[in-house]
């Protein structure tokens, strides 16, 4: 991977803060919101709603901090940056690489504030907890690195802001990140083994809840990073080959 | 010197437009080749071509004797296109060390800088650039790379006069240590000027193409008008020594490869022609005739 050009995206993320801000206001708000009515109730696997909202919104954030990454995309496909790329040795994996990893970045610093406000609001978890359960949040968001990717090469700059953030409400709801799948229909319950942002949130949970089943989580975030992964490289191919 | 480039027989069509039509062009290396010609003439679809950013119809692109990929991805190859998008929120002096890490050889940044004319304004974002600062940021990318040949699309287009000169004298300087450099222009000047070699393109076609010298002679030669009664236009493009023939009622204007041939036919094949007059056309003129003749054939298109 080229880290010159890594170091650049990062260092243009740092420089136009304004999104990477949004993406940590909505998810920490929630945090405080919601930790502060319910935070004291315990649901059904014994662990506190607070500890289980910060998990979920760090996920959230995590989540959509990853999806920005198409935006971006989409927005250099259309000035013109990749085309500029194509006079380089710059081949399409570096490129993909270099996003996917500013991606992962961009998930970061969300999960981090929501973690430090969740511990400053009493949530209580041992060192490994915090640990465990942050990179594996951090982990997770991969999936979602590469369906930014995937948004980004098939969307134009404009409207590929609003798909993201049109497709996060129900990535949201469906995975149980907004409000626990228990007060939900049981259909909801059932889709939402499907939807990569359950399993998301339940990598989260895993080393506070000890529930098993990472192995079928794995398993299902791993579909969601393969299947949209294809897709990009197939798209990035075509449309290198195209006249822009 | 061995060949830089070759471009055989190249075809181009976007929909029911011939872009670029049968071109052929060879380019041998330290030739500095002015690729000249009206706006819509096939030079920018060339230049994409022989980049290999658009794949020709038909015909084949060769750059050092291998595809055009081949010679980008090993930085023998470096072109500068028209508009080509820099980042907003970063640079000159980011971008070029993002292309210098591209290359296995590259130049030294601050070569780069002085080279380029851009060691004033590196440290600014290129959002805050003007339009002919930002043209100097993309000749610093292309130089980047230490490549042996250059392609240039409409390079000083957005420069001011001091900002062409420098341009000029830089691109001088990179070809006179042995480099190929080819550039496309409208700018007739320009190609006089820096080029050794000029390809005039019309209508994706190579019209002329040699020294500037030979060029003039092959599309300048003289005008000869005249009023003749009862002549076609035809029969007139006929005459010895005329290339084409142009009638207005009786008035006609014929352009001449040889002047002196054609005054000899016209006489003697219409004895009555008169108010005779011939007249040398510059380079200049000869560009503008060829401009307004791919106009006129747009306009009778439509």
């Amino acid at each position: 991977m080229n880290l010159v050009y890594l170091r650049l995206e990062i260092l243009r993320i740092v420089r136009s803060p304004q999104f990477a801000l949004f993406t940590i206001a909505v998810p920490l708000g929630m945090f405080l919101l919601f930790g502060g009515l319910f935070g004291d109730y315990v649901g059904p696997d014994g662990v506190r709603a607070s500890t289980t909202t910060m998990i979920n919104m760090g996920a959230y954030g995590a989540m959509s901090g990853a999806l920005f990454t198409g935006t971006r995309v989409a927005t250099e496909r259309t000035d013109g940056w990749q085309r500029q790329l194509r006079l380089t040795p710059m081949r399409a994996p570096d490129y993909l690489f270099v996003k996917l990893a500013s991606a992962m970045a961009m998930a970061l610093p969300v999960l981090v504030v929501v973690f430090v406000a969740g511990a400053l609001r009493g949530v209580d978890l041992t060192g490994g907890q915090w640990v465990l359960s942050a990179v594996a949040v951090w982990l997770a968001a991969l999936p979602f690195a590469v369906l930014g990717l995937l948004l980004g090469l098939f969307g134009k700059g404009d409207t590929v802001g609003a798909t993201t953030g049109a497709l996060m409400l129900p990535l949201g709801v469906f995975g149980g990140l907004w409000m626990p799948l228990s007060i939900m229909p049981a259909w909801m319950t059932s889709v939402a083994h499907f939807v990569p942002t359950y399993w998301l949130g339940r990598v989260g949970a895993m080393p506070v809840t000890h529930s098993g089943g990472l192995g079928l989580a794995v398993g299902v975030l791993a579909t969601w990073l393969v299947v949209p992964a294809l897709v990009v490289v197939r798209r990035f191919r075509l449309d290198t080959a195209k006249v822009v | 010197m061995g060949e830089a480039f070759s471009l055989r027989r190249l075809t181009k069509r976007f929909g029911s437009v011939e872009a670029v039509d049968g071109l052929t062009l060879n380019v041998d290396r330290g030739e500095v080749v002015a690729l000249l010609g009206p706006n819509g003439a096939g030079k920018s679809t060339t230049i994409d071509m022989l980049l290999g950013l658009t794949k020709p119809d038909e015909g084949d692109v060769r750059v050092f004797g291998g595809e055009a990929r081949a010679a980008v991805d090993g930085g023998r190859m470096a072109a500068m296109v028209q508009n080509g998008f820099l980042l907003r929120d970063v640079t000159p002096a980011e971008l070029v060390a993002l292309m210098r890490s591209m290359y296995r050889t590259p130049l030294p940044a601050r070569e780069v800088f002085e080279r380029s004319g851009i060691t004033e304004f590196a440290q600014r974002r290129c959002g805050k650039l003007s339009g002919g600062q930002l043209q100097r940021v993309r000749y610093a990318l292309a130089l980047a790379g230490d490549p042996e040949l250059l392609v240039l699309d409409e390079p000083t287009a957005a420069m001011d006069v001091d900002g062409r000169r420098s341009f000029w004298a830089s691109m001088h300087e990179f070809s006179g240590s042995g480099r190929t450099v080819l550039f496309a222009t409208h700018y007739l000047a320009e190609a006089e000027d820096y080029a050794d070699r000029v390809v005039l393109m019309r209508q994706g076609r190579v019209v002329a193409d040699g020294t500037v010298a030979e060029v003039r002679a092959a599309v300048s030669g003289r005008v000869l008008r005249a009023v003749v009664p009862g002549a076609s236009e035809s029969a007139l493009a006929d005459l010895a020594g005329v290339t084409t023939a142009r009638l207005q009622g009786a008035r006609a204007e014929l352009s001449c490869a040889d002047s002196d041939r054609a005054i000899r036919a016209l006489l003697t094949t219409f004895p009555e022609a008169g108010d005779i007059e011939i007249t040398a056309v510059g380079l200049e003129e000869a560009f503008l005739a060829l401009t307004a003749a791919s106009t006129e054939r747009a306009g009778a298109l439509r």
